[in-house]
């Protein structure tokens, strides 16, 4: 188990999206319209 | 304007500077974006107790992260920010981390120090007590916009949403839980800060600013 998250972190980063300005800007459009809001957790 | 329109306009001179500098501190800032919109919606649907105060405490609790980036910023005009912002300010340079974990540095030091610090001054002493019900709503609330991220997030980060789709309905009750660890800390926090006497706050601050950004270690460097 040890090493294993960084190792599931490794996988998501060699894939995720490197290009900053774009993300901010696909992050910033999902921001305009926020997720259903739960009141309880 | 309202007080959450004019935490939304901040927001948005971060996010637009960020795009500018292509700063990772622009994550963050989009996160929180969508939190204070959710809290508006949420304040104007009734879901708190004192929607007015929930108002004034969101626009107090956002105010620490401008006051943390003016610090980081302009450090000869504004006090220098806490640790804990400091530090994640300090990963924004860092490409190696997920688009997740610079969110997550940033929940961590907002909810687990500003927080409690935040509940504290709009409800202080005897009256915090009274703030617990829309204390608990407000994190519900933010807890479900960051999960809402994740689940929009396949589009930058596909091995992440594959991955949580693969978690399937478990990866909902990880993010609550984790909020939720944060919040009632917070909330240890805010009634300690509540007793201590005054000339005690800011040592008691101190100390926890450096167990937050110690904190931001295990999402820098996850051990499991």
């Amino acid at each position: 188990m040890i090493g294993l998250i960084q190792a599931t972190v490794d996988e998501i980063a060699e894939r995720e999206s490197r290009d900053v300005v774009r993300n901010i800007q696909v992050l910033n459009e999902i921001a305009s319209k926020p997720a259903p809001i739960k009141t309880t957790l | 304007m309202s007080r959450l329109d004019a935490v939304v306009s901040a927001l948005d001179s971060v996010i637009e500077w960020s795009i500018a500098a292509s700063s990772r501190l622009g994550y963050f800032a989009a996160l929180y974006k969508r939190i204070t919109i959710a809290v508006a919606v949420a304040v104007k649907n009734g879901a708190f107790e004192d929607g007015p105060r929930m108002e004034l405490f969101d626009a107090a609790f956002a105010s620490r992260y401008f006051d943390a980036l003016n610090g980081h910023f302009h450090p000869d005009e504004f006090p220098r920010p806490t640790r804990s912002w400091q530090k994640t300010f300090d990963a924004a340079d860092r490409d190696d981390l997920i688009i997740l974990q610079h969110m997550l540095a940033g929940v961590n030091a907002h909810i687990d120090l500003d927080l409690g610090i935040t509940a504290q001054n709009i409800a202080p002493a005897m009256k915090l007590p009274r703030l617990h019900g829309d204390f608990n709503t407000i994190n519900a609330v933010l807890a479900s916009q960051v999960q809402g991220v994740i689940d929009d997030i396949n589009q930058l980060s596909p091995d992440l949403a594959e991955l949580y789709q693969c978690l399937a309905g478990n990866e909902i009750f990880l993010v609550n839980q984790a909020v939720a660890a944060m919040r009632d800390s917070a909330w240890r926090f805010a009634m300690v800060l509540a007793v201590v006497p005054g000339f005690a706050r800011p040592v008691t601050i101190w100390a926890r600013d450096r167990k937050v950004a110690a904190q931001a270690d295990l999402i820098y460097y996850p051990r499991g």
